[in-house]
């Protein structure tokens, strides 16, 4: 039973309960890249690899049967994945500092100066965000296009496929010759 | 995406968005019909042949250059000849005729979305037959906003009263540049998009 004294007593518990949810949010559990759930393979040609969780949402790539992919999250109809080497992706060059140059004197990498920055899918600051690079990360640099660079999609970075397209890979153990 | 898988989708969609097209109008053609009005029979309307709903300008020539210049995609039919006073209760079925366009495309969609699930995942039927529910599903959505040159104005205008009605109406010649500024504020992502995905969704077709 609970009597007047334990619910005032809960009124000073549930908001400490809370502040303290809310502090660890922010301080003990930094922004973990999502681990791996599986490893997935296209079941289908012409598949869009979206930007968001909605058939709306700009695509980012066509994918072709056989195709790997690997799973990290799956919310309702949909797969987020980790974006396969050919998907296009931006990062704004004042926000990243080139580390790297090769033989022909054209940027081959670059290092990311500050925190969360954003890598998108179109050189331009309204297009969806693929993802997030952090202060000192190195990413390969593929081309210059105006104030951008055209980069390699980032460990941090991600796309949906409904899941239907998706089926979970063979597993093939390794065995010991 | 490269040039070439865009220009292929380009292709791909237009041949669909052709088929939707010529349901769509083929349906306005038939309900105005079977209500009474044979102006559109007359004018060779009443068929699924893409030839007789094509207009050189709306459905070819704008949608390219809109295509080529902004990356946007917008075409129109050419639309269906009505004779108000033909109908047999003309206020009530224009509303019928209006809306019938729509409702042709997403029993279309419904039905392919049943289809959809008893073809192979991995066929190039497959991919044909999704994308055919997605564009029908846009179609429907799209012509069912109420401005005027749109079908749900027309299921706005049978609603009205008479006087309001025909002040509705009378923003008509506008109607194209309202919408071309209506997507501009986004009325795609507000309205279409949301729509477009919750029936897909209910559908079950992913895209």
């Amino acid at each position: 039973m609970i009597d007047a004294y334990r619910i005032n007593r809960l009124k000073h518990i549930i908001p400490a309960v809370l502040i303290f949810a809310f502090w660890l949010q922010f301080n003990i559990c930094p922004a973990q890249p999502d681990p791996p759930l599986f490893q997935g393979e296209v079941n289908a040609d012409n598949i869009n690899l979206r930007s968001d969780s909605s058939v709306t949402s700009e695509v980012i790539s066509i994918l072709n049967k056989n195709e790997k992919v690997e799973v990290v999250l799956e919310l309702y109809e949909w797969y987020k994945i980790r974006l396969p080497k050919p998907a296009p992706c931006y990062i704004k060059k004042n926000l990243a500092e080139c580390s790297g140059m090769s033989p022909e004197n054209k940027c081959k990498n670059a290092r990311v100066l500050k925190n969360k920055v954003n890598i998108r899918l179109h050189p331009a600051e309204s297009s969806p965000i693929l993802g997030v690079a952090d202060k000192n990360e190195t990413v390969n640099v593929i081309k210059e296009k105006g104030d951008w660079y055209k980069i390699e999609p980032t460990q941090n970075s991600f796309g949906w496929i409904n899941k239907i397209f998706i089926n979970k890979a063979p597993v093939r153990d390794k065995k010991v010759r | 995406m490269n040039l070439f898988a865009h220009m292929t989708t380009f292709v791909v969609f237009f041949g669909l968005l052709i088929i939707a097209m010529s349901v769509h109008e083929f349906a306005h053609s038939w309900t105005a019909y079977k209500l009474g009005d044979m102006t559109a029979k007359y004018s060779g309307r009443l068929t699924f042949n893409p030839l007789a709903h094509i207009d050189i300008f709306w459905t070819v020539i704008l949608p390219l250059l809109f295509f080529i210049t902004t990356g946007l995609f917008i075409a129109a039919a050419k639309p269906v000849p009505i004779n108000y006073w033909a109908l047999k209760n003309p206020k009530r079925d224009m509303i019928w005729i209006g809306i019938s366009g729509p409702l042709a495309n997403f029993a279309l969609a419904i039905l392919l979305s049943v289809v959809f699930k008893a073809v192979p995942l991995d066929s190039f039927v497959s991919y044909l037959i999704r994308s055919l529910v997605y564009i029908n599903v846009m179609l429907g959505v799209f012509n069912l906003v109420p401005i005027p040159p749109l079908d749900g104005s027309r299921v706005v205008m049978g609603i009205l009263p008479d006087e309001l009605s025909s002040k509705y109406a009378a923003i008509e010649p506008y109607g194209f540049f309202i919408i071309i500024m209506l997507f501009g504020l986004g009325m795609l992502d507000r309205i279409i998009w949301p729509a477009l995905n919750s029936i897909m969704r209910i559908l079950g077709v992913p895209f």
